[in-house]
């Protein structure tokens, strides 16, 4: 499965990289990255496209690239652990764990609230 | 006196006992026997008798007045001569010439006393000069004696001050010197300093074209600086270019990783480039940051620099003030040690005249001390002379006071 791993106020995240459209560079001195919280530095945005066929950005840090990562190396989360719903998993990247997240029910879940 | 012989004496005898011319018989056997007061007696005479006998009586009484005459003169020369001998003796004895006296009734005495009394009233005339000189000589011997003694002390305390004199000086000859070794040495050290200070005038003229050599230097290196700076800034340009390409070509790996992975196994060479290509850019964007850092730290060593160069522009001038007013006050000790070193030079010559005049002074001190010794010793010997010749004149008048003139 192709993972793309990109980084938020210093975690790790994970995500399908079929979510994903592209990459695009931000303007500087936007500091936002919805439900993944604060970004530090990064000028970089995720575009994606959520499930009504919009298309949507998430700020992030640093993007690390795409990795290509078996299956059962992926790991779900047990239920009750992600109460807002969009990590779907983890995957441990030697010792770091790296939450993987789905974008497009981040969308919406956070639009939900 | 003896009138007759004993031969003659015996006819009268004779004629005694004959009777006629007894008286003048008896009176001529008186006198015979020495009794001149015997006369004949004229009662028992007559005739020629009588007038022998008268005739006879005459002729003793002249007899008798005659050696009573001579007795009597005998006397007075006698006296006279004892007088004369007394006279004679109180000289011998006693010294006395005013007890002789010439008057005499012996004609034959007169001429010898008369001889003694002109040789006593040349003795008398003798003694009265003698006397009056032995007065004024002991007086002009105790003058003398004064005048060698105060001389004596005179020349005592002129020699006692000549040597003290001659020990101060002595003194100064060795101060002389001292003060010549010690103006020449500071003539020597005088000297010295005038080229210490002339080469220090030197130095500050090297160090004022040495400001001036840091301050053209120092605009030099603010120029080089400046110059660094703007090409520093120029790559600090051209690196943010790099970095921004660098930048948008790590965009456009990670998008065509995107597009490799959603290709599935057609895009993998595709997306095995874009991950190379993602390093590469990474590997630049890691050396622009890198020259970023070093940009920033170029930035600041310039900024230091440049101030630094500031700084050191404006220590350089005033180092050139501070120079400038070194070089007028090393000017000023140059001309005041020139002064001091001429003055030095002055003292010198000057002290060593002075040393040599004051050596000849202590050399002729020695002379005149030497001199003063022999004189004060002559003094000493004067005094000496004085002081016998004082006592042989009291002597004199003590001796000349044994004869007394009048």
């Amino acid at each position: 499965m192709e993972i793309l791993l990109f980084e938020v106020g210093g975690s790790r995240y994970g995500a399908d990289a079929a979510q994903v459209l592209r990459v695009d560079q931000l303007p500087s001195g936007i500091r936002s990255s919805a439900g993944l919280g604060p970004t530090r530095a990064g000028d970089r945005a995720l575009v994606f496209q959520t499930s009504n066929g919009a298309t949507n950005e998430l700020q992030v840090d640093l993007v690390h690239g795409v990795r290509t990562i078996p299956v059962a190396q992926l790991r779900q989360l047990p239920p009750g652990l992600s109460p807002q719903g969009f990590a779907i998993g983890v995957w441990l990247d030697g010792n770091a764990p790296v939450l993987l997240v789905d974008l497009p029910q981040m969308v919406k879940q956070i639009g939900g609230q | 006196m003896a009138l007759e012989s004993q031969d003659e004496k015996a006819p009268l005898r004779a004629r005694k006992r004959g009777g006629s011319l007894g008286p003048i018989a008896q009176a001529l056997q008186a006198a015979l026997g020495g009794d001149l007061s015997a006369r004949v007696a004229q009662g028992k005479l007559s005739g020629e008798a009588a007038e022998i006998g008268a005739l006879l009586n005459q002729l003793l009484e002249r007899l008798g007045r005659r050696i009573a005459e001579d007795e009597r003169r005998k006397q007075v020369s006698t006296g006279e001569i004892e007088q004369a001998i007394e006279g004679l003796g109180a000289l011998v004895r006693e010294g006395d010439l005013s007890r002789w006296s010439n008057g005499t009734q012996d004609s034959q005495l007169g001429p010898l006393l008369e001889g003694f009394g002109k040789v006593i009233e040349t003795l008398r005339t003798f003694v009265r000069e003698i006397n009056g000189a032995a007065l004024r000589l002991s007086s002009s011997a105790n003058e003398v004696l004064a005048a060698s003694t105060q001389h004596e002390a005179s020349s005592t305390e002129q020699a006692a001050a000549i040597h003290e004199t001659t020990a101060t000086m002595e003194e100064l000859k060795h101060a002389s010197a001292q003060i010549a070794e010690n103006a020449g040495s500071v003539a020597r050290v005088a000297e010295e300093t005038l080229g210490a200070a002339r080469s220090g005038r030197g130095a500050i003229g090297e160090f004022i074209q040495a400001m001036q050599q840091i301050r053209n230097d120092g605009v030099a290196v603010a120029d080089s600086i400046t110059k660094l700076s703007k090409r520093v800034e120029r790559i600090g340009t051209v690196v943010e270019v790099i970095d921004e390409i660098a930048d948008r070509s790590d965009l456009l790996a990670l998008n065509a990783a995107l597009e490799g992975s959603r290709a599935g196994e057609a895009g993998k060479g595709f997306s095995i480039v874009a991950a190379e290509m993602r390093r590469l850019a990474e590997n630049v964007l890691d050396s622009t940051k890198e020259i970023k850092n070093l940009i920033t730290e170029i930035r600041e060593a310039t900024a230091a620099a440049a101030g630094a160069a500031e700084a050191s522009k404006l220590a350089t001038q005033s180092g050139e003030k501070l120079g400038a007013v070194a070089a007028q006050a090393v000017e000023g000790i140059l001309a005041g040690v020139q002064e001091t070193s001429d003055a030095a030079r002055v003292i010198n010559l000057a002290t060593q005249q002075q040393r040599t005049a004051t050596e000849q002074v202590v050399a002729s001190m020695g002379e005149i001390e030497d001199v003063t010794r022999q004189t004060t010793h002559a003094s000493k010997q004067a005094t000496g002379a004085a002081t016998e010749l004082t006592q042989l004149a009291s002597r004199l008048a003590e001796l000349i006071r044994r004869f007394k003139a009048d």
